[in-house]
């Protein structure tokens, strides 16, 4: 509908408008960035072969008549991002260090001068250590198929390590996993508006879901509710119908006391507790273990048991099925077993356990003794739950907490006594991935080719089949799990717990007794003595405490930024022992900075890329190569190329060729093409182009689906789940109308869960948890990490920026204060005599870091607030507040030899602590402790002559 | 006042402050030489002093009789100076840990002089007393006024306003950089552009209009707070919101220049009683506070819009909500529903 | 006044201490705000009341040429020296000669439609002046005029400002006033005080004209 029309008198000005919206070319974009769920599809302008601006493309359809579409999905660092392509912080040329590591001094130097070096330290790494010397940290930073495939291709070929992502990022949800068995439920976004009532509880989507927010709005025009519970009446409080503040860590006992009123008003669904939860099954009163098959007639260890009402009669629980059948299982009473030897035992359902503790510690009153909020606030939102659609809308704040596996735990059991999983509009929340089966596959399969690619999807299929011939009462999905235990102890992916342990220095830490839960009754180093004993972590102990690690690829992410316990601890125990730290990526981070070189990566539009996807989406987003990457930048999988050939050239010239490591023979002397299949993958569009062929091969995307086509549409739908544990762990069909709302095949189709008693399970009859009186969920108060200090340190995504990706970047740095800010209560404030925008000094007994305030009526008294992301160069000696966190983890989470108690990569397993630090705030003297010295060169917009930039 | 205007509804109740509307203009018009410290979008958080700071006391506009008002020419300060940053010192001189990225005031000369203000300094301060805090986001732009000021006051006669849609247009051949309309805008929604020496401000995207594309600010807003139209269209969502249903109310209606931004007022959840009950009865946004930002009228509109949230909540339907849920995001704005993406506009080779 | 014929060269008539100025004649040109009913906008009328503009009261002007070139000296009292500005809300300084371009061309207003001004603005920010053409308020066009130049000093308070434009018309934008030795016109003055925050129509001028009449 073109409308032109004259500005009369000011056409040369409207000339002038209308010329600047003007363009050569238009590509798909997108950021392939882990801020979760990603995804969002832009439309990318170039202009005199330079990206000059992007776009949301606004182009997703209605799903489900009834449901908004998710347009225009993005956000404002999307929507700034082409500006970062020549930003400040770029890179891109190889750089050097001359100087220290961390020193600021660098040479430019060749591609092949950086990869020979490389190569060479590298091959003698191997040589002296062997190949589990050589350390990937696992962090997605970059979500991207170039990052994630290229970067860990190289690394497994060579058979060196990756640290758990999981672990490095904790974005686990603990609890929903001790529950499930799986912490990855996902419902679609646009399910968020089925929701009648949302639980926003340890999340601030109005900061971290910046596209899909919407959907709560509209949930509650369409006549939802939405509740925030928090400390802080964050920016999330702004559009809810009640804010609950609650006291920073005790979730627990809100939940908990909300489940106490579900019980005693007989507001909770019997049916769906007896059905889906271990609530009924029975208990042991003398040992306070479940009642066993190998108690009773030395079956199976996983066979429980309930007692039925019907015949009276204490029956085996079926394994294979969420269906009661005729059964009528007890929640309440004392019964009888007989065990094996003709013993008699008591037993009671865990309902009834639990019944007895809510009653005796979590009375609504009780509850809001320690957290805070009314004992009415928790009568009104447990009514509600109990009768509407209830979504708790998480983030991965509640893990994040010393103990936020119980809290994660009760906010389950809120959810399975009101009935609410497995149906639109309700459950928890988590992430997952894998959907995209072809990312892997063009470099696992045998060539390339469709037929490779079938024969990948039969194999698999086969194991599969033979898994379930093993237990007929595994589904698809518990089948894939258990393979995924196996296939864990092959070395890759392995947890961050003993890489920080033996060479990070958190031994010390972390055996602090004061800085633990009081329930905690042993040293940290005997648990951890005792799963190694027990083989709980057999194959994973590395690299182990004569391995240390020697060279370590930082890919597309920051482990200087994000390690809780700061980079303090790092530069001190780790960074002197390793020979070689090489950091790939397209901006200068702190990591970059304190490494050997930085090898300068290609950006978003510059690269053929696709973002990981997810069920929040339900989409592969494509993001196009808009114009050719400036100066020697390359995409990560022509690095990797290049590197590997470089290998290859060196092991050949230093006549070293062929090492072992876990039994497996590795050669260098054939690098390239095994990565590139003789060549066939040479470049990143045939890559990029079979990883979409074989997504369509195995199902997953539609028949047909290839590059060509991604290009014209720009994203395109999944149509199966196809095999990955994180996609089967949705438990849901997949269909093209519909919103997705994980867990309905438990609900609907009363498939188990893959948790050890194949139940969602309430009660953990481990050992440790038994001796630390957490089988069933409790409250416990957060210890005090940090030392004995008044005020609690929280935190969070922030606002600005996708980890650190933003936070440099001039443009949004104007968005905000553009330097670290300290949320603290005016009262705090003032008890202090600080004032706002004031710098101070915040200290613990771990550490201090100098800070400016943000005096905000939205902070909790006794609560101080940093948001993450800041690189620590932004701070006074590149202090950020990650030093002052301890970088606890929990002791019991190296449990181990117990059901879904086992690690498999992404899920159980010690995941670092970094919220409810103890910390005090002081005032600093001088009061500006900026000054700089005057006339301090300025980067403004005078040229810059740099090395990068030469 | 023009023939026809084209309006814009703000739903406060969606927006989250997140800047993608500032961002998306700054990247489409305010990149050039010149126009680095300005953000013809903003969204500011409220109660605040605004962008610039302490805009609402700066006059401008006019009084209850129709008589222009004096106002306050803003300093860059006031609005925020666009920053330098210190990136090369700290990548590259060899300084270590010794040397910090921070801002710094380009007009302090080259001395290290801390900002003490930017476009959205006082972001999530807010007011009240915890647990009862309040604050809400408020996205400003250029009114598009019936009656502009800046239009008003202009010696130049270089402000026009057009007929067939009602945009208000600065022509840039003809601004000598008096900078009255600066100060007889009550929003303070105009720049000056040091390089050009001339006012510079929104232009409602008419570049993308005529191309049948909703703003920059409306079509990227991912909170879909944005609605946006002709305000004489019956079929359209802003005409409803605003004639209709009137729920949509002008921010300082006094300022009497009828802007043509039209704001769907603040929930917020209720306060608490001293005893840490729900209180139903207080608003925890002061309502003192809301008229004097919307004028009496946002009593009636907030009624209307618990009424009518109360309706879905019973289970009914209400055409407002549906209005406010929009649906089909393309609804928002029409018919300026082209994607741009499908368009071809070749650059003139330079 | 009298714009005496002197035999010197360009550069020394740009210069406000050369020996020529000394000798010229001085002439005292009395300057009032102008009015403030007469803005063009009732904003600049509202914002103005009360709030003082144009307060100097007197300037002191030579003008010489030497054949080739006409040359204006205006010197007057300005505590605040206000150049390029350093923030948005600062204005230069300025002062401006006009003449009419037909015999009745109304000085307040600065000309009326077919009744044209030429004005040649000084601004402290600036190179060189520029050369407008006006056919009255709001209907000003600045052009770029390479003709016209320009010297300026401030100091001890005072502006020392010598503008000055080739006698030779041809290369005069249009709507340039015609002078040459023995030409026979008018003249008025403004001045805008840019601490004042004056600009546009907030200024001092010279509410009548001035006869100019160039020696031949």
């Amino acid at each position: 509908m073109a409308r032109k029309s004259a500005f009369e008198k000011a056409e040369g000005t409207a000339e002038r408008y209308r010329n600047r919206w003007r363009w050569d070319s238009v590509t798909w974009g997108s950021h392939c960035v882990d801020c979760y769920p990603s995804n969002c599809p832009h439309r990318v302008f170039v202009r005199d072969g330079k990206v000059v601006r992007e776009e949301q493309a606004g182009t997703f359809p209605v799903i489900e008549q009834g449901v908004p579409d998710m347009n225009p999905a993005g956000c404002q660092k999307g929507a700034m991002w082409s500006q970062m392509l020549d930003g400040e912080d770029r890179v891109i040329y190889p750089m050097k260090r001359v100087g220290e590591r961390g020193s600021g001094k660098w040479e430019r130097v060749s591609w092949d001068d950086a990869l020979t070096d490389i190569a060479d330290k590298t091959i003698d790494a191997i040589q002296e250590y062997g190949s589990e010397s050589l350390v990937r940290i696992g962090e997605p930073a970059e979500g991207g198929t170039q990052v994630l495939v290229c970067a860990s291709m190289l690394v497994n070929v060579l058979g060196g390590i990756t640290t758990d992502v999981q672990a490095e990022i904790n974005d686990f949800s603990p609890g929903l996993y001790i529950t499930y068995g799986k912490f990855d439920p996902a419902a679609s976004v646009d399910d968020w508006f089925h929701s009648e009532l949302i639980l926003i509880w340890h999340c601030n989507p109005v900061y971290t879901n910046i596209p899909w927010y919407h959907y709560v709005a509209e949930a509650r025009y369409n006549g939802g509710e939405v509740v925030l519970f928090a400390p802080d009446y964050s920016p999330s409080a702004l559009h809810t119908d009640v804010f609950a503040s609650v006291r920073p860590g005790t979730d627990a006992a809100l939940a908990l006391g909300m489940c106490q009123i579900l019980i005693a008003e007989g507001l909770y669904h019997d049916d769906f507790v007896k059905e889906q939860t271990d609530l009924p099954l029975l208990v042991r009163t003398d040992n306070r273990h479940f009642l066993r098959a190998s108690d009773v007639d030395g079956g199976r260890d996983d066979q429980f048991y309930w007692y039925d009402k019907v015949t009276k009669s204490v029956v085996e629980a079926p394994r294979g099925t969420l269906a009661l059948g005729d059964v009528n299982p007890a929640l309440s009473g004392e019964f009888e077993a007989t065990l094996a030897d003709g013993s008699k035992v008591g037993v009671t359902p865990v309902f009834a356990l639990l019944r007895e503790t809510l009653d005796r510690d979590y009375t609504p009153e009780k509850a809001s003794e320690i957290c805070g909020v009314h004992p009415d606030v928790m009568r009104r939102v447990a009514r509600t739950a109990a009768r509407k659609r209830t979504r708790l809308l998480m983030g991965w704040n509640s893990g994040k907490y010393y103990h936020g596996d119980l809290m994660e735990r009760t906010m389950a059991l809120f959810l399975g006594l009101t009935g609410n999983w497995g149906r639109k509009g309700t459950g928890a929340r988590s992430w997952a991935v894998g959907w995209y089966e072809g990312m892997f596959a063009p470099l696992a399969k045998a060539k390339p080719g469709r037929q490779a690619a079938r024969d990948m999807q039969k194999m698999q299929k086969q194991f599969l089949a033979a898994m379930k011939a093993e237990d007929p009462t595994m589904t698809d999905e518990i089948a894939v799990v258990e393979q995924e235990y196996r296939n864990a102890r092959m070395g890759g992916m392995v947890p961050a717990v003993f890489f920080w342990y033996y060479h990070c220095g958190f031994r010390e830490r972390w055996n602090k007794a004061e800085w633990n839960d009081p329930t905690m009754k042993r040293t940290f180093d005997e648990y951890i003595e005792e799963g190694i004993e027990k083989g709980w972590w057999e194959g994973f102990r590395t690299p182990d405490e004569k391995t240390p690690p020697q060279v370590i690829f930082e890919i597309g992410s920051n482990v200087l930024r994000r390690t809780r316990g700061g980079q303090e601890l790092l530069l001190k125990e780790l960074w002197p022992n390793t020979k070689l730290i090489v950091t790939w990526d397209w901006r200068i981070s702190t990591t970059g900075l304190c490494s050997d070189y930085i090898l300068p990566a290609a950006q978003h539009y510059e690269k053929t890329n696709f973002c990981y996807q997810t069920p929040h989406i339900m989409n592969l987003t494509f993001s196009d190569k808009a114009v050719e990457p400036p100066g020697e930048a390359k995409s990560e999988w022509q690095i990797t190329l290049a590197l590997a050939k470089k290998i290859e050239e060196r092991a050949k010239a230093r006549g070293f060729t062929e090492y072992e490591t876990r039994g497996i023979t590795r050669r260098l002397d054939n690098l390239y093409n095994d990565l590139s299949k003789d060549g066939a993958y040479a470049e990143d569009e045939r890559l990029m182009d079979e990883m979409v062929r074989d997504s369509a091969t195995f199902g997953v995307l539609p028949k047909g689906t290839n590059l060509a086509t991604m290009r014209e549409k720009g994203f395109v739908r999944f149509t199966d789940w196809g095999v990955s544990s994180m996609t089967l762990a949705q438990a849901s069909e997949l269909k093209p109308d519909e919103a997705h709302a994980p867990f309905r095949n438990h609900t609907e189709k009363k498939e188990p869960f893959p948790t050890l008693t194949r139940r969602a399970q309430f009660y953990i009859d481990h050992d440790w948890f038994l001796e630390a009186g957490e089988e069933l969920p409790v409250h416990k108060e957060t210890p005090m990490q940090g030392g004995d200090y008044p005020l609690l340190l929280t935190s969070g995504h922030p606002r600005h920026s996708i980890h650190s990706m933003n936070m440099t970047s001039k443009l949004i740095l104007q968005t905000h204060r553009g330097h670290p800010s300290m949320f603290i209560s005016p009262e705090d404030a003032k008890a202090r005599k600080i004032k706002n925008n004031e710098t101070v000094r915040m200290y613990n007994d771990v550490s201090s870091i100098i800070i400016d305030t943000k005096v905000s009526a939205l902070v909790r008294p006794g609560q101080v607030i940093v948001y993450n992301g800041w690189e620590p160069y932004q701070f006074k000696d590149w202090k950020g507040s990650e030093n002052v966190e301890p970088g606890m983890v929990k002791w019991l989470h190296l449990a181990g030899g117990y059901g879904h108690l086992r690690y498999r990569s992404l899920h159980w397993q010690p995941v670092p602590i970094d919220r409810a630090i103890h910390v005090d705030v002081e005032k600093v003297k001088p009061k500006r402790i900026a000054k700089a010295k005057a006339g301090a060169k300025r980067s403004g917009s005078r040229k810059r002559k740099t090395l990068a930039r030469a | 006042m023009s023939e026809r205007q084209l309006a814009f509804v703000f739903d406060l109740n969606k927006c989250l402050g997140c800047q993608t509307c500032t961002i998306s203009c700054k990247t489409l018009w305010t990149d050039q030489p010149g126009m680095e410290y300005m953000w013809w979008n903003i969204v500011n958080t409220m109660p605040g002093r605004g962008t610039p700071r302490d805009r609402d006391e700066m006059g401008g506009g006019f009084d209850a009789e129709g008589r222009a008002r004096a106002g306050v020419l803003p300093s860059a300060k006031d609005f925020g100076e666009a920053w330098d940053f210190n990136y090369e010192e700290v990548f590259y001189e060899g300084k270590g840990q010794s040397a910090y990225l921070h801002p710094r005031n380009p007009s302090a000369d080259g001395k290290d002089e801390a900002p003490e203000w930017g476009p959205n300094w006082d972001e999530d301060q807010g007011a009240g007393e915890y647990p009862n805090s309040y604050y809400f986001y408020l996205p400003t732009i250029c009114m598009h006024c019936t009656e502009p000021a800046c239009l008003a006051a202009c010696p130049r006669t270089a402000i026009s306003k057009r007929e067939e849609d009602g945009i208000v247009l600065i022509d840039e051949d003809r601004c000598d950089g008096y900078r009255f309309c600066m100060e007889a805008c009550p929003y303070k929604r105009i720049y000056f552009n040091p390089d050009r020496f001339i006012s510079q401000k929104c232009v409602m995207c008419f570049a993308r209009l005529e191309e049948g594309v909703a703003p920059a600010c409306v079509r990227q807003c991912p909170g879909r707070v944005r609605h946006f139209g002709y305000l004489d269209d019956e079929e359209n969502d802003v005409f409803k919101l605003v004639k209709t249903w009137k729920v949509a109310i002008p921010l300082h209606p006094e300022f009497g220049t009828e802007p043509n931004v039209y704001y769907v007022p603040p929930l917020a959840p209720p306060r608490f009683d001293e005893n840490g009950e729900i209180d139903e009865e207080n608003p925890r946004i002061p309502m003192e506070y809301l008229r004097s930002l919307f004028g009496p009228a946002v009593d009636q509109a907030l009624a209307t819009l618990k009424l009518e949230m109360e309706k879905t909540r019973q289970g009914g339907k209400s055409e407002l909500m549906d209005i406010l849920i929009a649906y089909k995001w393309q609804n928002m704005f029409i018919p300026f529903v082209e994607d741009p993406g499908e368009l071809s506009r070749p650059a003139p080779k330079s | 006044m009298r714009v005496g014929r002197v035999d010197a060269k360009d550069e020394e008539l740009l210069s406000p201490d050369s020996k020529a100025w000394q000798e010229a004649p001085v002439n005292e040109v009395v300057l009032s705000p102008a009015p403030l009913e007469m803005q063009p906008t009732e904003y600049i009328r509202v914002a103005r009341n009360g709030r003082p503009y144009g307060v100097l009261s007197s300037m002191k002007v030579s003008a010489l040429h030497n054949g080739d070139s006409v040359f204006f000296h205006l010197i007057w009292q300005d505590g605040s020296e206000d150049g390029p500005i350093k923030d948005i809300n600062q204005f230069a300084d300025a002062a401006a000669v006009m003449f009419p371009m037909v015999e009745d061309a109304p000085l307040i207003g600065m000309g009326i439609k077919g009744k044209p001004v030429n004005v040649w603005l000084w601004r402290a920010d600036w190179e060189r002046p520029k050369n407008v053409a006006a056919e009255g308020m709001g209907t000003t066009v600045r052009r770029d005029d390479p003709a016209l130049s320009s010297a300026a000093r401030h100091a001890n308070g005072q502006w020392d400002l010598i503008v000055a434009r080739s006698l030779n018309g041809k290369r005069a934008p249009q709507g340039t006033v015609a002078l040459a030795p023995g030409t026979v016109t008018k003249i008025a003055f403004a001045v805008w005080q840019g601490s004042e925050q004056e600009r546009a129509g907030l200024k001092a001028f010279s509410p009548d004209w001035q006869e100019l009449e160039l020696d031949a």
